[in-house]
């Protein structure tokens, strides 16, 4: 801080107005390394998801400089700064379990910070540190653990619950129905019949090539043209379809069992490795990365709730109105077509 | 007959001597550890000689020395140090005030050495009444934890002040000396020196107004911790 900033407080103490000199106080506070890394860290904490993350997020959020209208204002928002500046760096609030992109790739269980005996500490130190019973060591690791399963029982698994006991909870829905079947045998047969008019060499079908200016000629190229038309309409349908129907799956298929299941399994593996570090004093050099298995799921959560609102577009499979259209005047072609062929 | 020369100046009597050393600090610090005058001295009054001698003993600092040694001379005068002479301690308050926000080396030495307590002890002060002594002696303990302050709170507390003297001006009303002290003309001084010379902390306190400044402290240290990397 700047000897005239603390000469202006103690003014300000008793009664002086000092606003002329604040603006010049936080153009001040912007230039320091403390405000500079702030702003870095405000940037990263807005992609976690950690409940620490979140929390560290809402205070720096708190911060609000530019707001101050006394020295003794923009002096406590700095003390904030600097403080939130000193406690939050990614192991302050890394849940190993469900971190995603972790900034330092290489960070080990060991590296996260605890609070023991009144100090902040890594889980390192914490193992290796003489002088406190195993006891007492595990009682805090234990609990941090806890901690971090409930965090994953609240940011995946209660919302993928929540979503699971709408009224419309997710039914079996067909990609591929039997009209569906009905309609493509439709089209290969109409594909095929039109080429064969084209490539078989009999009397029947010739009749209908022979004169480019006829009107048999005619209601060929527009069967092929509706045909064509019809083709693209179907396979357009069943690519978007197959597109939200993959995501409706996703949501639909036991997602809850798949997660319920990794989290036990990645907790047990976690559990296990930290009581043997502890109990031998080791180093917990075991990369996070290990143990980031539950973060895959975040997804999820955006799958049932895009399914939700999918759903409604996907329906029953059926026909669609271009479909039932590109049905019906191909239908009239082929009628037509065969009217001719036979007239 | 005895005589010492100073300078331009001759005093034929220790007594003379004794009231004018003040005067001449560098020509005594030399003349009275020379073995002419000493042997001058033990010829004219063994007594004195002997109590100087046990007093360059015991003292280590020749401002102290000059002190004591001239009421060795001449017991019952003014206070007197370094050029400075004060018939009354108001005086000496005064001094210091107006000398604000400056501190003087040889003021200070009234608290630094204690000189005002002894003086005070040995002009005969009922020192079991006086508040004033008690005072001064618990700004002479205070001395070693912040000696500026100290000096400007005896400064205050002789002078019977709660006035400060600020480069010559003399403020009663803290917000309008505050104010002054942040204009663009004072600014810079004033921030850089508000803590090395505690001369407006002691004027607070001497206003009763020491937990406004706790608290601006506390605010302070706090924000200077968390700047801490």
């Amino acid at each position: 801080m700047r000897e005239i900033e603390k000469g202006v407080l103690l003014a300000e103490f008793f009664g002086v107005d000092t606003s002329k000199y604040v603006p010049s106080f936080i153009e001040w506070i912007k230039k320091t390394e403390q405000y500079i890394i702030f702003n870095r860290k405000y940037e990263l904490l807005k992609n976690k998801r950690s409940w620490k993350a979140r929390r560290f997020y809402s205070y720096f959020e708190s911060v609000v400089l530019e707001e101050s209208e006394t020295i003794k204002e923009a002096m406590i928002e700095y003390g904030k700064i600097c403080y939130l500046v000193k406690i939050t760096s990614e192991p302050s609030y890394i849940n190993p379990l469900i971190m995603e992109n972790i900034d330092n790739p290489e960070m080990t269980i060991g590296d996260i910070n605890v609070s023991f005996d009144g100090k902040i500490m890594t889980i390192r130190e914490l193992a290796q540190i003489e002088g406190f019973t195993f006891e007492r060591k595990d009682e805090l690791i234990k609990e941090r653990i806890n901690n971090w399963i409930k965090e994953v029982e609240e940011a995946i698994l209660a919302p993928i619950e929540e979503y699971k006991t709408y009224s419309f909870y997710l039914p079996k829905i067909k990609w591929f129905s039997v009209s569906r079947t009905i309609e493509l045998i439709y089209l290969v047969l109409l594909n095929a019949f039109l080429a064969a008019i084209y490539f078989i060499k009999i009397p029947l079908f010739e009749n209908i090539l022979s004169d480019v200016r006829s009107i048999d000629f005619f209601v060929y190229l527009l069967a092929i043209g509706f045909t064509l038309v019809y083709d693209l309409i179907f396979i357009i349908t069943m690519i978007v379809r197959r597109v939200r129907y993959g995501y409706y799956k996703k949501a639909r298929d036991g997602v809850m069992e798949d997660i319920v299941k990794e989290k036990e399994k990645v907790e047990f593996k976690l559990r296990r490795y930290m009581y043997a570090q502890l109990a031998t004093m080791g180093d917990m050099s075991e990369k996070i990365s290990t143990f980031t298995k539950l973060s895959k799921y975040y997804p999820y959560i955006g799958y049932i709730r895009k399914h939700l609102i999918l759903k409604k577009r996907i329906k029953v499979d059926k026909m669609n109105v271009a479909e039932k259209t590109a049905l019906i005047v191909t239908l009239l072609c082929l009628i037509a077509l065969i009217v001719i062929m036979f007239i | 007959m005895f005589r010492i020369v100073i300078k331009d100046k001759t005093f034929t009597s220790l007594e003379e001597f004794g009231q004018n050393m003040y005067l001449y600090p560098e020509a005594c610090e030399t003349l009275l550890t020379s073995t002419k005058f000493l042997k001058a001295l033990g010829e004219e009054n063994k007594e004195l000689l002997t109590k100087l001698i046990k007093l360059n003993h015991e003292v280590r600092d020749v401002n102290e020395f000059l002190f004591q040694a001239q009421y060795l001379f001449c017991p019952h005068m003014g206070l007197k140090h370094h050029t400075y002479s004060f018939e009354t301690f108001k005086e000496l308050g005064k001094q210091i005030l107006e000398f604000g926000p400056k501190v003087d080396i040889y003021l200070k030495d009234f608290l630094k050495f204690k000189l005002l307590s002894r003086y005070m002890v040995d002009q005969g002060y009922d020192t079991r009444k006086a508040i004033l002594y008690k005072k001064v002696l618990e700004l002479e303990e205070m001395f070693f934890e912040n000696e500026n302050k100290a000096y400007f709170l005896l400064g205050f507390l002789l002078a019977e002040s709660d006035r400060i003297i600020f480069n010559k001006k003399e403020y009663d009303d803290v917000e309008t000396f505050f104010k002054d002290m942040i204009s663009d003309f004072y600014i810079i001084n004033y921030a850089h020196n508000l803590e090395s010379n505690q001369y407006i902390y002691a004027w607070l306190e001497v206003k009763g107004l020491n937990r406004q400044v706790s608290k601006y402290h506390a605010l302070l240290k706090t924000i200077e911790q968390l700047e801490e990397k």
